[in-house]
């Protein structure tokens, strides 16, 4: 009797466990679509490389494209640097409108945080069509489940481990170049990727600064890639557009098979309770 | 002697324990179906706010047919502020998305549940895809892409030059995956 008791409440245990673990689970699930993209400077026309060190990074374009703008991401924050503003208290960045930059952190202090990313804008040098481009092996029309693959989009390059291609970016891009800028127009700089936002420096001249994700853009360019956030869903012209989106729609039901099972555990086990008081005062 | 009055207090009390231990289960699962009627209500709002001020546009699809493996009504539903609004007994059709028989992609989605779309999680490329629209014509596809994407990885959801039929629904391990068939319209 007292052997049958042990074994009853350790099998119940385990199934208050169970009904825990799946609790955790089904939490777990229910977050895992608020994950959203957390790179709100990369964009079509931006390359992105990882830093040479938490205080360094450089770049150098592959075809000899001038280097417009520089975006240092270190810890949550974005800051854009142009020719126009090439440094501020915390970076400097060395070699905007020339083909190769030089990303440099000049205090290593909680304000100016380890450069963890380098967004590059540059402006393609005029070329003319080039139709030998061959599609390199990684861009297979099925892509994988990897984030970006990150292929060369020149043809002349061998595929490095450099550049993300989407299918907007195509080899001959028709993004106009940037030109350095000298006067406040908020779409100018909006048009490129990130919710830049211009501003008046102390000199007079005209800036960009942080990177604004909320900053609402409109893209003066109709052949520039709109951001992921401006992009409609859906069809061609004539439809309902307008609607964005970062996510798919939550088409499982693992949450509601997880919860249900936790609801009925749990009637499992107070009737379970109640009877086996019932059992001892009898 | 000790030890016995221990255990038989911690005995009586086992009675306890699971009673309040269950009941805090079914408040856990009550909680979530609370709020999950409630998403489904507020869904039926946005619908009936965005059926008012919408365009109207002929050749909704109605129905969804694969052979052996898909055999569904569709309900049109909506993205709105980031949001999607789906059917829980059928297949959802994106309203904001291409119709069939035009240019651009036709957005179709739904639980992985197998009477709705579940079983697409096991097509093998071959198939055909007869999408039925309310003015009774039927648009058939062949299947061109399968793929597994993670839920953030939305291109196969923007405009394309081209028709095409997109489909997906959850995969993976608590649902943490879309398994997304896209197809093209069948050459005569």
């Amino acid at each position: 009797m007292n052997k049958n008791y042990i074994k009853f409440t350790k099998v119940l245990t385990l199934i208050a466990m169970f009904g825990l673990t799946l609790n955790y689970f089904a939490v777990k699930a229910g977050n895992f679509e608020v994950q959203g993209n957390e790179n709100h400077c990369e964009g079509a026309d931006v390359i992105s490389i990882d830093p040479d060190s938490d205080d360094l990074g450089t770049y150098t374009t592959d075809d000899g494209g001038f280097i417009d703008s520089v975006c240092v991401k270190s810890g949550p924050e974005h800051f854009v640097f142009t020719e126009g503003q090439s440094s501020d208290e915390c970076y400097s960045v060395d070699g905007l409108g020339t083909d190769s930059v030089t990303v440099t952190r000049l205090e290593d202090s909680n304000q100016c945080q380890a450069i963890s990313h380098l967004d590059v804008l540059f402006t393609d040098p005029e070329v003319s069509p080039t139709p030998e481009v061959s599609p390199t092996p990684e861009v297979s029309p099925t892509p994988e489940v990897s984030p970006t693959p990150e292929v060369s989009p020149t043809p002349e390059v061998s595929p490095t481990p450099e550049v993300s291609p989407t299918p907007e970016v195509s080899p001959t891009p028709e993004v106009t170049p940037t030109p350095t800028p000298n006067s406040c127009d908020p779409e100018q700089f909006c048009s490129t990727s990130c919710g830049r936002v211009a501003v008046d420096l102390p000199n007079g001249s005209c800036g960009i600064k942080h990177c604004d994700p909320t900053a609402s853009c409109v893209d003066p360019n109709p052949t520039a890639t709109p951001t992921p956030e401006d992009r409609p869903i859906g069809g061609t012209s004539g439809q309902v557009l307008g609607a964005t989106t970062d996510s798919y729609a939550a088409t499982g039901v693992a949450e509601d098979i997880a919860f249900s099972l936790i609801g009925l555990t749990g009637t499992g086990l107070s009737s379970l309770g109640i009877l086996m008081r019932r059992n001892e005062k009898k | 002697m000790k030890r016995n009055k221990i255990n038989l207090i911690s005995k009586s009390k086992i009675p306890e324990a699971l009673v309040a231990l269950g009941i805090f289960l079914m408040f856990i699962s009550g909680v979530y179906w609370t709020l999950r009627f409630r998403a489904l209500s507020l869904d039926n709002e946005l619908l009936a706010q965005y059926e008012q001020q919408a365009e109207v546009r002929p050749n909704r699809p109605t129905h969804i047919f694969i052979e052996w493996f898909i055999d569904t009504p569709i309900e049109t539903q909506i993205l709105q502020d980031n949001h999607w609004t789906i059917s829980e007994k059928e297949a959802s059709y994106l309203d904001q998305s291409a119709r069939p028989g035009e240019a651009g992609n036709i957005i179709i989605y739904g639980h992985n549940t197998r009477k709705i779309l579940g079983n697409i999680r096991a097509l093998q490329g071959n198939e055909e895809i007869l999408v039925t629209t309310d003015d009774g014509e039927e648009h058939v596809y062949t299947i061109e892409t399968i793929v597994e994407v993670d839920p953030s990885q939305t291109k196969y959801l923007e405009p394309t030059e081209e028709e095409t039929l997109t489909l997906y629904t959850c995969s993976g391990f608590f649902d943490k995956q879309r398994f997304i068939i896209q197809a093209k319209p069948q050459k005569l």
